[in-house]
């Protein structure tokens, strides 16, 4: 196959040729291997930094096998698939097995139990229909499931470290917890996607003009707001800022990509600001971390503890990192979860980070190009867009709020971080991308002419 | 919609890009001020991973040893918290003091790594082994010193006249640099200042004590003899106050070699003004006042002798001259050495980790002073003082003890400070140099009783 950059092409550095299944299996299998490499040096230099038996190694093969396990089970499934995508996902889950062995181990065969459950949810996903019909035609029941199980957190919410004062954002199933609000992020992305794929020729076409601006209609758009406003009251009773203000943000962004006014952008962040500003005045928690990012300095034994630790650590690492299990990570506080960054940041050092944030925005922009892949499919690209913006701003959040360039917002870095719903859902969110990756499945098996071509898009 | 989503993918971009170049601010442009922030936890628990050095004394008695508790965390032990002037601290709150900080790079082990170990150490995440450190302090001499200086001001130093070997290096009221931590903030607020080394670093008056350096230079100018006669008054008026002889002379003083044995300022007074400025000067540079000597611990010197000022007063010890005790206890060894001032020591060897002792020279050198013959005059004159003067408190049967008691008026408040400075042979030893300072007293016989012991415990010790 002839494969061409169409260099009159706009967006031919965004949408290369689509491969033939055979180069993408192998594509993929090199990528896992070298993903492998990685996790194994890096568990390898863990085992001898704390002289650990082989056994030690035994998460590492669970992950091992979840690679080949997606790996074989996409190369029938769907075997034009986008070869980047799933070994970048492994590589980060690998990597945060190593780190969760590293920082607290006792929660290492938890995570590779998750692991487990989230590869076998991304195969079962993957043996969607290529239409994708049930997710965009049950869309209110989806909400709806997600609110309940929501509400469900705020009757009978525990938090699992026992601690009364600390948010109540899980359910106890007895042999695991279960935090709602990562599912409810998925069901959002496909609710929005839906919404906005069918309603969105309406609310463009009965737009009111005010003065200047272009508004939508409150018939078409009240609905969602609506449905937003109710999940972002019931997160602020869980003062779970860092969901409130991710939810926020995918909504954002999937408004604008499919209404494409980059108003709604800008009053959108107006809006965040605003909402700061009273959080800011009525809610201790806002207060706090927006005084310690600001200024952490004076209160760096106190109330910024944690920010200042985590900048320690990401200056100890420097460029080259202190190396594996030879740092002080533990001395920030919940590094193997919300601060992940800091510990990669103090081992594996800048280089490390650097590669992370690589990674995730590897993850982000393939999203983002398949969503660019279906311009008369509304739903498929909304909906690409939407796991994309949902990976990218919970990421950025948590990253940047690491480095101290945002407030901190208590998210999980997606795939890394200790969390085992939340490593569900960035697998069920991968598996719908690998899905809408390849929307012919295996039924193109022998196809080798591109899905699409990319001069339909320069029009 | 693509382009929105393409313009969402360049938003997406920047911002990834703007965290990695936050992290790599960090990482890099603010890395150093971050890793040195005092509340750095890391610093600690390197520091606390590092085998530091012995220091012993000159038997091998263990004065600070560093031990590791059952988490593998080193403690600094110090077995004879006597030793701390010398000794100083080390403190991972307020970091380090005396041999501990001078010979820090030893102690620590920085010293004996290449830049290429050093990073490999690093990089490994080695801890730092120390080299051990002999000093020429002798536990013993040390404790009489100590215990003689306990509940006074003042401080002690005794050396060895012939090497400058510092046997006993006492500053009181002292430290203990096991509890340096809980006692800081009492320490740093005592008004009489436990965690200054008087020794080395005290500026005082030499007040009377200062005589036999006026009296050896014009004896070495041949402006006067010991015999040469005396009818004047003994006291001199310095600012409001009179500094009276340091002893009481059952019968007038007839001779100028008496005024050195009762501690008489007047005659000496007089043979400053004949001295004149510039001898006096070079006397003062000849005893080597006027400059820090080289020591293994912080040294200083009076800067302010040099000004135009009343040679008489200058001539006892007052005025603006001031000298540390380290600096008299060097006068007096010079007297007792023939006139030659050894060099102070008080590192005698090192050993790197797992290596040989090395001896370890003094950092000065000795210098000549006045003529062999001028200063054994001086010398005699004061065993004349302990057999029949005012320094007969520290005379005994056993060690012929030879010395000279001074007073000295100190500051605008006219605290009154105490001198004792001589010098014993022991039998099988060189001649052992002394000096004891006593702040605000004028009782002479407390000072040379604590000197009579210290030199008693040398000859004990030997």
């Amino acid at each position: 196959m002839q494969r061409l950059w169409h260099a009159g092409s706009r967006f031919g550095w965004f949408l290369p040729d689509a491969p033939h299944a055979r180069i993408i299996a192998a594509r993929e299998r090199g990528l896992l291997l070298l993903a492998a490499l990685f996790v194994i040096v890096s568990q390898a230099g863990l085992a001898l930094a704390r002289a650990e038996s082989p056994l030690s190694f035994w998460p590492i093969l669970v992950w091992m096998a979840c690679c080949a396990a997606l790996h074989l089970a996409l190369n029938t499934l769907l075997p034009n698939r986008d070869s980047a995508i799933a070994p970048v996902a492994m590589l980060l889950a690998g990597w945060g097995l190593v780190l969760i062995a590293r920082l607290a181990p006792p929660f290492v065969s938890r995570q590779a139990v998750w692991l487990v459950i989230s590869t076998l949810a991304a195969i079962g996903v993957a043996l969607l229909p290529p239409a994708l019909r049930q997710l965009s035609r049950y869309r209110y029941l989806w909400l709806l499931s997600g609110l309940v199980v929501l509400g469900a957190t705020l009757v009978a919410g525990v938090n699992p470290s026992g601690d009364e004062r600390a948010p109540r954002l899980w359910l106890d199933f007895g042999v695991i917890f279960l935090q709602p609000s990562e599912i409810l992020k998925l069901l959002l992305v496909i609710f929005l996607a839906s919404f906005l794929a069918d309603k969105r020729d309406l609310i463009l076409s009965t737009q009111i003009r005010v003065y200047r601006w272009l508004i939508p209609s409150p018939p078409y758009f009240a609905p969602m707001v609506l449905m937003w406003g109710f999940c972002m009251v019931m997160l602020v009773w869980q003062r779970d800022l860092g969901a409130a203000s991710l939810f926020f943000l995918i909504f954002l962004a999937m408004v604008y990509v499919s209404t494409g006014q980059a108003g709604y952008l800008l009053a959108g962040s107006g809006l965040l600001g605003l909402a700061g500003v009273i959080g800011y005045g009525l809610y201790g928690v806002v207060r706090q971390r927006v005084d310690t990012w600001w200024n952490p300095w004076p209160e760096a034994s106190d109330r910024a503890f944690q920010i200042v630790q985590s900048l320690l650590a990401v200056a100890t690492g420097g460029i080259f990192g202190q190396g594996v299990g030879q740092g002080q990570p533990t001395m920030v506080p919940v590094v193997h979860s919300d601060f992940v960054f800091a510990a990669i940041a103090e081992e594996w050092g800048l280089i490390g980070a650097l590669a992370v944030i690589a990674c995730l925005a590897v993850l982000v922009l393939r999203s983002l190009r398949i969503a660019a892949q279906f311009p008369d499919k509304p739903f498929h690209s909304l909906l690409a867009t939407g796991i994309g913006v949902a990976l990218g701003v919970q990421s950025l959040l948590i990253m940047a709020g690491v480095v101290k360039l945002v407030p901190l917002t208590g998210v999980t870095l997606p795939f890394v971080s200790y969390g085992g719903s939340s490593l569900l859902s960035s697998f069920i969110m991968i598996g719908l991308l690998l899905r809408l990756s390849d929307p012919a499945g295996s039924l193109a098996r022998h196809d080798t002419a591109p899905i699409i071509h990319k001069t339909d898009l320069a029009t | 919609m693509t382009t929105p989503i393409l313009r969402l993918g360049r938003l997406f971009l920047l911002a990834f890009a703007l965290v990695a170049a936050a992290a790599g601010f960090w990482a890099i442009a603010a890395r150093d001020d971050l890793i040195a922030r005092h509340d750095n936890p890391r610093n600690v628990l390197a520091e606390q991973q590092i085998q530091r050095g012995e220091i012993t004394d000159r038997n091998g008695q263990v004065l600070a040893e560093t031990t590791f508790t059952s988490e593998d965390v080193a403690t600094r032990t110090y077995p004879h918290p006597e030793a701390a002037p010398a000794v100083g601290y080390y403190s991972l709150r307020y970091g380090i003091g005396g041999v501990e900080a001078e010979l820090d790079p030893h102690l620590r082990g920085t010293l004996f790594l290449t830049p290429s170990q050093a990073l490999l150490d690093r990089t490994l995440h080695r801890p730092l082994v120390g080299g051990d450190v002999q000093l020429t302090l002798d536990v013993a001499t040390q404790q009489v010193a100590a215990a003689g200086m306990q509940g006074r001001k003042g401080a002690v130093v005794a050396l060895n006249a012939v090497s400058g070997d510092v046997l006993a290096l006492v500053s009181a009221p002292s430290f203990d640099p096991a509890k340096l931590d809980e006692q800081w903030d009492a320490l740093t607020a005592n008004p009489d200042s436990p965690l200054l080394n008087r020794a080395t670093q005290g500026l005082y008056q030499p007040g009377t004590a200062f005589l036999p350096v006026v009296m050896g230079e014009a004896l070495n100018r041949g402006l006067v003899t010991p015999e040469t006669a005396w009818d004047g008054g003994l006291e001199t008026q310095v600012a409001s106050s009179i500094l009276p002889c340091a002893g009481a002379p059952p019968t007038p003083i007839t001779r100028i070699e008496e005024a050195l044995i009762w501690g008489c300022p007047a005659p000496i007074q007089k043979l400053g003004a004949q001295l004149g400025t510039d001898s006096l000067a070079i006397g003062l540079d000849d005893f080597g006042l006027n400059a820090a000597p080289a020591f293994s611990l912080p040294t200083i010197a009076s800067a302010a002798t040099n000004g135009p000022d009343d040679v008489g007063l200058l001539a006892v010890g007052q005025s603006q001259l001031t000298v540390t005790p380290l600096q008299l206890a060097l006068v007096a060894a010079a007297f007792a050495n023939h006139g030659q001032m050894p060099a102070p020591r008080l590192v005698e060897a090192t050993r790197p980790p797992g290596g040989e002792w090395a001896d370890v020279p003094a950092s000065g050198t000795p210098r000549g002073t006045i003529s062999r013959a001028n200063a054994d005059a001086i010398a005699g004159l004061m065993h004349t003082a302990v057999s029949d003067g005012a320094a007969h408190a520290a005379y005994a049967d056993r060690l012929s003890i030879a010395g000279l008691c001074g007073l000295a008026i100190r500051g605008p408040q006219q605290h009154f400070d105490t001198w004792f400075m001589g010098f014993a042979t022991p039998p099988s030893s060189s001649v052992i140099a002394i000096v004891v300072l006593l702040e605000d007293t004028k009782n002479c016989s407390e000072a040379a009783r604590i000197g009579r012991e210290v030199l008693l415990a040398v000859v004990n010790e030997n």
